[in-house]
């Protein structure tokens, strides 16, 4: 009991060190399934999906501090065994990394060394983008903003060409 | 768009399906700036998705043999799981047609793939088959023995999976007198890429008819995966004899061997009924291959075929596969040591995961936490596995619930980041972490690798005076040169500046330092203020915010702590000494010394002192009150009463210069003396009070008072149209700097003196009964509104001869009325009657006290009550 004492002082005191820098922004992902049906899209829960099966990500920022956050910079990985779906970005604009360091715009490019040595630049396949970031903007208090992208299951687990 | 610089190895692709029940998970994060200007992370939260099972499978190959009569036929068959999860795989019964029927038609296992039954214990379905594996089997149907030669039949062979997909191969039995079978079969059928010995590849063919076979022609080509070893040619007929690899009449008589390419070839002359042989030769599987699997099997699986002069059609032999297995392994680098981070701060180590091993593998990366073995960072550190970017979470990508790199190619590396945040109190080292890699598909491979932190430095902050430091955001002036204006550096015990305060005589006064809080540590801070020096009793310190103008001018709110001071950045606090007022007698003049004090709560041992000083300045203020009048008769004294009250805030000593008591009508013969209370009873008592004369001084402390008496004494000439004398008692202080006086007026009557007593309190008729005194009645209780002020007025026949027709009249002053009820109504004593037009409770006008005859040395007193207006 005594050192449960503790342990809960501990907690409370870090916790209100950190209150001095409390975080008014908060950040949720949602994940669903895009059905087609007779040309019309809807989506359904994502809790299970086959290979072949469309997903859209959906992060969501709000501000709920009574200050402005400045260059807010949101990054959405591609998960692996997903492939990204070009042009279905919401909003357009987002620079995609196949290492997460270095963003780019689309479509992605990138030199392969063939086997006799020689060098061509070819266009990366969707299957090795593996992140999305959309460029840094100011969120006013009280503001919302959504970054959607969307993937497909891989029919096949691709081993990437890039090592 | 050259947008990525990566150079990139081309590398042939081995696919395989999503297996049912991974788990996508995902997670955003964002990086953005707060209202102090710091960087922040903000990760969302995770979702997960499963993937779910699709079946799918493919059934190969349709087969074609030449038989005789009566000969049992047996043609293999394989089920390929091109599904991402396991399944089973009913065996429908198979069917015959065509020219002749089959019987005995009944399926056998043949799992080692050599186109014969493992065992002749019929079969009907599968069993579990695992994704991306397959299942042989054979379909075994008997020729019977009257058919025609040249007579075809067929075989239905059919599967169907749990999702009810049927999938169907035709084999056609061709029947023929001379009947050729060819089995196919290898030395070893498992082992690592490259092969450790040169395998034995065996073709074993038989004449199952009665009449001889001619030009059978054994045809096997390589797959990629594996090298024919030249010179490896034997025939059973031959022996040992080498054949040679090269086309052309050179074999052994009675057969024709060559090697094109990767294709070896082998036809033999005549093979006799029932009679049967071999064709030997061996190869190499290649090195570098990954582990067998549905997707590349074919790099390392031999099937031949065969013709002869009358089985014209090429028939297949079984498959053999080499399976490649999989060796895990795994190498884990981690990055040079860090010198140093401040309390409070984080480290990202970058650690490379490289997958050493043959195949695809995912690597769980496991931390242990602080304080257990592999793990001395002080408790409280926060450990966090990032993807290669540095900011989203390292996920569970293989759904055994801890974190990994995800699939890796074999000879492909993934760099995982440990972000490490120190608690904001720790100190010392060194401190390391080992991180553990473990392959997801040989979990006794591992590979460790330690991030160290040589030492935690120490959070450290700079309290200046009215500058920030020069090496601050924004900037100020305060550096090594001026540390002594400034308190740059250290804090010391000097006084680095010092405001003079001239205290109020009745309010207290304020006196602001400027405090410049500079955070010289390299992440965002707080910190406290306080004031460690004692504070004199009556003064007070307090923190506020700049009201706006950074003079400290005007203060804003008032604060215990700094509030968030990012790194390298300074705020400006306001320290405010409260000086009370002289009155309190806690303002005396000289220098008190105040020790501030910042420090963060967090990381105690950033803090730092200033010493600032507030000079009181010397306030000279004695006063001597009041000045008085009265009368007396000739030859007569009277008495009048003085306070002298030090008002400053030090001790005076009140001394009397020459001259400090003089008489304006000392000409006539008026003289006075002046004396101190000595023993403090209010009351002149000659020869007991100390008689003043220009020897005396009179120390007083600050806020003290002393009652002095001045005794004047009428001349026996004197008479009621004398000139009254003044008297004044002159007292210096402040060193003779300053002078105080008061005066007395004195006259003399005409033979009736009168004298005036007064008595302050609660309005009651005790109040009258008095004590009465002709001292004034300093402010305080008794003289608040709606107290009573009673007085007592003596009038005495100091004359020689009666006095007529005595009228004493007063009158009721401003701001009070007449208190006849609440108090006592007017009287007068002996043979006086009361008068006058103030009369009743809260009257005003005059009281008046007639006397008719007032014979020598008689008296009569006049008493009335009133009360201060509310």
């Amino acid at each position: 009991m005594f050192k449960l004492l503790i342990a809960t002082i501990f907690m409370v005191s870090q916790l209100s060190a950190g209150q001095t820098f409390a975080d008014s922004l908060s950040n949720m992902l949602g994940v669903s399934r895009i059905v087609s049906q007779n040309g019309i899209e809807h989506s359904e829960p994502a809790i299970s999906a086959k290979p072949g099966d469309i997903l859209e990500y959906t992060a969501t920022y709000r501000n709920s501090g009574d200050k402005a956050v400045r260059k807010l910079e949101v990054t959405l990985p591609i998960p692996v065994g997903t492939e990204y779906l070009a042009g279905e970005t919401r909003p357009a604009g987002a620079w995609a990394s196949v290492d997460g360091k270095t963003f780019a715009p689309e479509p992605l490019r990138h030199r392969i060394i063939k086997p006799d040595g020689s060098q061509v630049d070819e266009a990366v396949a969707l299957q090795d983008y593996r992140f999305l970031r959309w460029p840094p903007a100011d969120l006013a208090a009280g503001e919302t903003r959504e970054c959607r992208a969307r993937v497909k299951i891989a029919t096949r687990v691709a081993e990437s060409k890039i090592r | 768009m050259m947008a990525l610089a990566t150079l990139l190895i081309a590398m042939p692709e081995a696919r395989a399906v999503t297996p049912a029940g991974t788990v996508i998970g995902n997670q955003a994060t964002a990086t953005y700036q707060d209202a102090t200007g710091t960087a922040r992370t903000s990760a969302s939260n995770l979702v997960q998705t499963t993937v779910s099972q699709v079946k799918s499978f493919t059934l190969t190959a349709n087969g074609a043999k030449t038989a005789a009569p009566g000969q049992t036929v047996y043609y293999p068959h394989t089920i390929t799981n091109t599904g991402n999860g396991a399944d089973t795989y009913a065996l429908n019964a198979p069917t015959t047609g065509g020219g002749f029927t089959h019987t005995g038609l009944v399926y056998y296992v043949d799992a080692n793939a050599d186109g014969i039954p493992d065992n002749f214990s019929p079969i009907t379905t599968t069993g579990n088959v695992p994704a991306g594996t397959q299942f042989n089997f054979v379909v075994a149907g008997v020729v019977p023995a009257a058919t025609a030669a040249g007579t075809t039949g067929t075989i239905i062979v059919s599967a169907t999976d749990t999702g009810a997909n049927t999938v169907t191969n035709t084999d056609t039995t061709t029947v023929a007198n001379s009947a050729i079978s060819v089995s196919k079969s290898m030395s070893v059928t498992a082992g690592p890429s490259p092969s450790a010995a040169p395998i034995t590849v065996t073709l074993t063919y038989k004449n199952t008819g009665t009449q001889a076979a001619t030009n059978v022609a054994l045809t096997d080509a390589l797959p990629t995966g594996m090298t024919y070893v030249p010179g490896s040619g034997r025939w059973s007929t031959s022996g040992a004899i080498a054949m040679n690899d090269a086309t052309g009449v050179n074999d052994q008589p009675g057969i024709d061997y060559s090697v094109t390419g990767t294709t070896v070839s082998a036809t033999i002359a005549s093979v006799g009924g029932g009679i049967s042989g071999f064709v030997t030769f061996q190869v190499n599987v290649n090195s570098g291959l990954a582990p067998t699997n549905a997707g590349n099997q074919a790099l390392t699986t031999n099937t031949a075929s065969y013709v002869t002069t009358t089985q014209t059609v090429s028939s297949n032999t079984n498959s053999v596969t080499y399976t490649v297995g999989t060796s895990a392994s795994v190498t884990a680098t981690s990055p040079a040591a860090v010198a140093s981070a401040p309390q409070g701060g984080t480290i990202n180590y970058t650690n490379i995961i490289t997958n050493t091993g043959n195949a695809t593998d995912s690597f769980d990366i496991t931390v242990p936490a602080p304080g257990n073995p592999g793990n001395n960072f002080p408790v409280g550190t926060t450990f966090t596995l990032l993807q290669s970017d540095g900011v989203t979470s390292l996920l569970d990508s293989n759904g055994n619930g801890t974190p990994d790199t995800g699939p890796l190619a074999p000879g492909a590396s993934y760099n995982v980041i440990l972000k490490i945040t120190l608690p904001a109190g720790a100190t010392g080292g060194p401190y390391a972490v080992s991180k553990t890699a473990t392959s997801k598909a040989d979990p006794t491979k591992t590979a460790v690798a330690t991030d160290t932190l040589t030492a935690i430095s120490n959070n450290t902050m700079d309290l200046t005076q009215n500058t920030a430091r020069t090496d601050s955001t924004p900037a100020g002036t305060a550096a090594a040169g001026n540390a002594a204006t400034t308190g740059f550096g250290p804090g010391t015990v000097t006084v680095v500046a010092t405001n003079a305060v001239t205290p109020n005589a009745l309010n207290p006064t304020t006196t602001a330092f400027r405090l410049f809080l500079n955070n010289t540590s390299a992440i965002a801070d707080s910190y406290g203020m306080s004031t460690t020096s004692a504070i004199p009793t009556g003064w007070a310190v307090a923190f506020f915010n700049d009201g706006g103008a950074g003079t400290c001018a005007t203060l804003g709110s008032a604060l215990s702590n700094s509030g968030p001071v990012a790194a390298g950045a300074n705020k400006l606090v306001c320290a405010v000494v409260t000086v009370p007022a002289t009155s309190s007698g806690n303002a005396p003049a000289g220098v008190s010394n105040f020790t501030f004090l910042a420090q963060s709560p967090t990381s105690p041992s950033s803090n730092d002192t200033i010493v600032d000083a507030v000079q009181v300045a010397a306030i000279h203020n004695v006063t001597l009150t009041p000045n008085g009048a009265q009368q007396t008769f000739p030859g007569g004294a009277v008495t009048y009463t003085h306070v002298l009250k030090n008002s400053g805030n030090g001790t005076e000593t009140v001394t009397f210069p020459s001259g400090f008591l003089t008489d304006s009508q000392v000409a006539a013969g008026w003289t006075s003396a002046a004396y101190i209370d000595t023993n403090g009873n209010g009351v002149l008592d000659v020869g007991t009070d100390a008689l003043i004369n220009t020897a005396t001084t009179l120390p007083l402390l600050a806020n003290a008072s002393q009652t002095l008496f001045v005794r004047v004494f009428a001349p026996a000439s004197a008479t009621s149209i004398s000139p009254a004398d003044v008297s004044t008692l002159t007292a210096t202080y402040n060193a003779g700097a300053a002078t105080t006086s008061a005066t007395d007026t004195t006259s003399v009557t005409n033979g009736l003196l009168l004298n005036k007593t007064q008595v302050a309190g609660t309005c009651a008729a005790a109040l009258v009964a008095g004590p009465y005194s002709m001292a004034a009645i300093p402010a305080g209780a008794n003289t608040a509104p709606g107290k009573c002020v009673a007085y007592q007025i003596t009038a005495t026949n100091t004359s020689s001869g009666s006095i007529t027709a005595v009228v004493v009249s007063d009158t009721v002053a401003p701001n009070t009325t007449l208190a006849a009820t609440s108090c006592a109504a007017p009287t007068a004593s002996g043979s006086a009657t009361i008068g006058g037009t103030a009369t009743t409770e809260g009257s005003t006008g005059t009281v008046t006290a007639t006397a008719a005859t007032l014979v020598p040395g008689a008296s009569f007193q006049l008493t009335f009550c009133v009360k201060i207006n509310p």
